[in-house]
């Protein structure tokens, strides 16, 4: 009955709660001050120069779970809690993303913040934080990852989860602590390229090295928090064409600056799963009629979204800055992108040489559903190009990575052909019954012919599905043994059992069983047992690809 | 030409299926559920609770799947896969693998892996210079007798790592039996291993049983303003020979208080209360004050004596006179994570045999009377006995010391991206013999062994220790090798093997 009661109060409390973080005034103050004035201006954040979008997009999402709050520009919020944080403190903005956490936290928190992390799904940032945290927080200092200290509430909430020997918990515990502490940074972030040395000055530390820009800065900030919006928006634009000279001068060019937001606006190029969506779908029309036409056309279609991926690949390569001997592939988005522009590589070779239009279909699919994936994922996977860590700063890794993907790409590309082959020799099937049902009254006829297509359309699927199961056993090898060299080379044991490199191994073992097995099957079963061990191998490639960093711990939680 | 060939496989199979055992164990069927067996395995063990323990990989039943799954692929190999072009690609594979597993076990069989702690006393003094490399898998008993400070350290290796962690699913905190003699301690002097625990708390008690004659006196002051103080004073432990607190010093000098010792107390100003005798001759309580007044008293067991100390009331009394007094550890199982290894030792001196537990400590070998943490026995005329478990060390080719360590970052930010070491390798004689940098993903050589950038502790900047990893090499280039010709091996067999079977059948007529 108590329980009961509670529950309708919460629901009460929880109908009562503004969805809407930011008050009206502040809605229409957005909508009349210029944010994107200063979506170019180059900042400095996690060891990276990149734009002030760049941070915005990554440090909004970062604590509220989206890069916008209230549909005000991921800029507009960005430079809300910089020249405002101390407004929001009692506010519902740090995201609590895991269910799982979420439900543990309900029947510990008091009644009002309960129904707020009920209603909206964030938790208010006072109570997890310490006091000296939120007085920085509220002077805009620069406040250190060590200076964040939790409060009341986020000491019991870390206690609650310590007492639970539950990974899924704890790592959901860490992802909402890294959120805590995009929040808290956001003051620290550098917006004013040095006149010397490599690091930019926060809004605090102007005051002492130049003050004159530093007034220019409170007088913006006065005019913000006035919501002065005439007056915000001449400060803004004066302040971003002095800012952006100083950083040009730094060596941050124009057209980078430029490049950096077109790789926004198309999410990293994850954007591209809708080009392959339609690639699918006229690939798969082709496949089903047999049409040349069609097939044709898809693959032209897959040509030049795999031409915009890879152009997104390269450009985000360039955007890194890490030099040639260090591709994108240095954290999930990335191993992601780079799985999906290796797939179509891959497929095209494949389609030149072989002609058929299920390699080209395979690599839409994959690319589709991994990009699509990464695209309503953003937070997660870390689409954001941030500097790499030193031990990954070394051209080993891009080998290593560089043959994991693209035989996870074709293992990829390999389920689709199998799921295809199982669905046309169970259609088979069905008709073969319904021939030999049929057969008494009408002997041979059109049905044989179907069922001859049909069969020759299942040895097209079963050669194709060999061929990619062949390469990626061979690949998946050898990057296995690149990254045994690479371990070698950087930790000083070629083989340690960590959890990856164990799935790693058992992704090449279920290939060397499926390569093997076929020599002993009747060659009737070859095609159905290879088709169903391939979905296997497939689920194996894809827990060590991703399953293992959230379920497992080990030396590569970066992978 | 061919055609016969294939003719001649057929027989081949049809005569191995023939052949009972042999037919079975270098068959295909045994050799696709080893693997399957070998998938469960590793899937089983692989999410383990804990931070990816190893020792599921190093037991028998692991060892016994991969030792059959060879078998079965080498006698496959050679009796059903006839050496031919054709064949070339399995047969490089096979044999890669064979080659890799034996690399394998030849690395397993000479483990080197370890870390090498270069420390310094204070961030602006120089690291000083080290030659050991401590295994992290396996730990060692280890015995030095000193005269004034000098004496070689001896060590035994007590069970490897893996064995001693499963040893914590025994339901008696752990404790495990192991054996290993000290070697080459001097004569009368032995050390020997009984039992080692994982986890435990150590603990010390005062007995009246050591190895030689060591006076000692149990003795508690009761001081009515403070906490009592409560105590064993054994002036051949050096740590033990003073009890301090409370604005005054207490002193045990056993033989008798001469004058010069007197004079210094009475010199320095201090309020110092000396005891002596032992116990078929108690002795006196002198009481130097810090006017230079001395009060003498009768020192007896079990007499309780009142005195007036730096204007405080106290009352001391003596629970025993010890002849022999040797503080002896003890340990209390307890399966925590903060408890620390230790091992049972039976000590022999002489005619004296005592059993002791010995506590792990840090990597670092010091021979200090002066540490309370340390087990040590005094022997007799300015000779020690010192024990310690700790990591098994081998020694470095030569000994090295870091110069200069950089830490760098991104700039504004705390995301490393590099670690540099700057390397000098000394001579016996205490000369650099060469310098070398090691950094991240750059490790350098040391004679057999490989060093590589692992941590440090305390600022990154500055720090007072800096642990390099190594590791040995045995066995690396049939691993490599093993690798290479299975990454060659099976594009031969996809890509290759179908080209020279369409020629085949092509020539055919």
């Amino acid at each position: 009955m108590k329980s009961v009661l509670i529950t309708l109060m919460l629901a009460l409390l929880g109908g009562l709660a503004s969805a809407q973080v930011f008050d009206q005034a502040t809605r229409d103050f957005a909508a009349k001050v210029d944010a994107r004035a200063w979506e170019l201006l180059p900042a400095q954040q996690a060891g990276r120069v990149k734009i002030l979008d760049s941070v915005a997009r990554g440090m909004v999402a970062g604590f509220y779970g989206k890069s916008s709050i209230d549909n005000t520009g991921s800029a507009f919020c960005f430079l809300e809690m910089y020249f405002n944080a101390g407004a929001y403190l009692n506010k519902p903005i740090i995201d609590v993303h895991s269910g799982v956490l979420r439900d543990r936290l309900l029947p510990v928190l008091g009644i009002e913040t309960a129904t707020m992390l009920r209603a909206t799904g964030h938790l208010p940032p006072e109570g997890l934080m310490a006091e000296e945290s939120v007085q920085a927080l509220v002077r805009e200092r620069r406040v250190r990852m060590n200076e964040l200290r939790m409060d009341r509430l986020g000491r019991d909430i870390q206690a609650l989860i310590t007492l639970q020997d539950d990974l899924k918990l704890r790592s959901a515990l860490g992802r909402f602590w890294e959120s805590v502490d995009d929040f808290v940074k956001i003051g620290s972030v550098g917006l004013v390229a040095p006149r010397s040395g490599d690091v930019y000055l926060n809004a605090h530390e102007l005051r002492e090295a130049e003050p004159e820009l530093s007034q220019r800065f409170d007088d913006l900030r006065q005019a913000w928090r006035a919501r002065d919006a005439d007056k915000a928006n001449a400060m803004l634009k004066s302040l971003a064409i002095d800012l952006t000279a100083r950083a040009e001068k730094a060596g941050l060019p124009a057209w980078q600056r430029s490049l950096e937001l077109f790789h926004n606006r198309v999410a990293g190029f994850s954007l591209a799963w809708i080009g392959f969506a339609l690639a699918t779908i006229v690939l798969l029309v082709a496949v089903s009629l047999r049409s040349k036409g069609w097939g044709v056309g898809g693959f032209v279609i897959f040509l030049l979204v795999s031409a915009f991926l890879l152009a997104g690949f390269v450009i985000r390569w360039i955007l890194s800055g890490r030099g040639w001997h260090l591709p994108p592939m240095t954290n999930q988005y990335e191993s992601i992108l780079t799985a999906a522009v290796l797939s179509c590589l891959a497929a095209t070779v494949l389609e030149i040489l072989l002609r058929r239009w299920f390699f080209a279909l395979a690599a839409s699919i994959f690319s589709c559903v991994g990009l699509l994936t990464a695209y309503f994922n953003q937070t997660a996977v870390g689409w954001q190009i941030e500097a790499p860590h030193g031990i990954l700063n070394t051209p080993i890794l891009a080998w290593h990575v560089a043959t994991l993907m693209i035989g996870y790409a074709v293992i990829g590309m390999s389920l689709v052909i199998s799921i295809a082959y199982l669905i046309v020799a169970v259609s088979k099937q069905e008709g073969s019954e319904g021939v030999l049902s049929a057969g008494a009254d009408l002997a041979g006829g059109p049905d044989d012919a179907a069922l001859a297509r049909e069969a020759s359309l299942l040895a097209d699927l079963d050669r194709s599905n060999l061929i990619l199961i062949q390469l990626g056993c061979w690949l998946v090898g050898v990057g296995v043994a690149l990254g045994a060299f690479w371990g070698d080379h950087a930790w000083g044991r070629w083989w340690g059992w960590d959890p990856k490199e164990t799935w790693g191994l058992e992704t090449f073992l279920v290939y060397l069983l499926i390569v093997h097995i076929r020599y002993v099957l009747p060659r009737d079963n070859r095609g159905v047992w290879t088709a169903l061990l391939a979905v296997i191998g497939c689920a194996v490639m894809a827990f060590t690809w991703f399953g293992v960093n959230y379920l497992l711990s080990g030396l590569h939680s970066y992978a | 030409m061919n055609k016969p060939k294939v003719t001649q496989d057929r027989s081949l199979d049809a005569s191995l299926r023939s052949r009972g055992l042999v037919g079975v164990i270098s068959g295909l069927p045994l050799g696709l559920t080893l693997l399957v067996i070998l998938f469960v395995y590793l899937a089983a063990f692989s999410v383990l609770p804990g931070n990816a323990p190893t020792w599921p990989y190093t037991i028998w039943p692991l060892k016994a799947i991969l030792g059959l799954l060879i078998l079965n692929m080498t006698l496959s190999t050679l009796l059903r896969l006839p050496l031919r072009a054709a064949r070339l690609g399995a047969w490089l594979a096979h044999a890669g693998t064979l080659l890799l597993a034996c690399g394998s076990v030849w690395f397993m069989a000479h483990p080197a892996h370890g870390l090498v702690a270069n420390q310094r006393p204070s961030a602006e003094m120089a690291f000083e210079p080290t030659d050991k490399l401590y295994l992290d898998y396996t730990t060692a008993l280890y015995a030095q007798v000193t005269q004034d400070g000098q004496g070689e350290l001896r060590g035994v290796p007590l069970a490897p790592q893996p064995e001693l962690q499963q040893s914590t699913f025994d339901k008696n905190g752990g404790v495990t039996s192991v054996s290993g003699v000290v070697p080459k301690l001097p004569t009368g002097v032995s050390v020997e291993a009984r039992q080692f625990v994982q986890a435990a708390m150590t603990d010390y008690q005062w007995q009246d049983d050591g190895p030689v004659e060591s006076p000692g006196v149990g003795v508690t002051i009761i001081d009515a303003q403070a906490q009592p103080l409560q105590e064993v004073l054994a002036p051949a432990y050096i740590f033990a020979r003073v009890m301090q607190g409370n604005g005054y010093t207490v002193r045990y000098e056993p033989a008798g208080v001469s004058p010069e010792m007197l004079a210094a107390a009475t010199s320095a100003g201090a309020e110092v209360i000396f005891l002596t005798g032992k116990a078929e001759a108690p002795g006196q309580v002198i009481v130097i004050h810090a006017d230079g007044k001395k009060d003498e008293v009768p020192l007896a067991v079990s007499k309780d004596i009142e005195l007036t100390v730096a204007g405080r009331k106290l009352v001391l009394s003596v629970g025993q006179f010890y002849s022999r007094a040797w503080r002896k550890t003890a340990i209390h199982p307890v399966p925590l994570e903060k408890a620390r290894p230790a091992a049972e030792v039976e000590i022999g001196i002489g005619e004296w045999h005592q059993r002791q537990w010995v506590s792990y400590d840090t990597i670092l070998h010091k021979t200090d009377p002066a540490d309370p943490d340390l087990a040590a026995l005094p022997l007799g005329g300015g000779r020690w006995l010192f024990l310690q478990v700790s990591q098994e060390y081998r020694k470095l080719p030569h000994p090295i010391q870091i110069t200069r360590a950089q830490y760098e970052t991104y700039p504004g930010s705390g995301i490393p991206k590099d670690y540099i070491c700057d390397i000098n390798v000394l001579g016996d004689s205490g000369g650099v013999l060469s310098s070398m940098q090691c950094r991240l993903n750059k490790p350098v050589r040391l004679g057999e062994y490989r060093l590589y950038q692992g941590t440090w502790l305390g600022d990154p900047n500055r720090p007072l220790t800096i642990v390099l990893l190594g590791g040995g090499e045995s066995g690396i280039w049939a691993v490599w090798t093993g690798m290479g010709l299975i990454c060659i091996g099976i594009p031969y067999g996809f890509y290759v093997k179908p080209i020279l079977l369409r020629r085949g059948r092509r020539s055919t007529p």
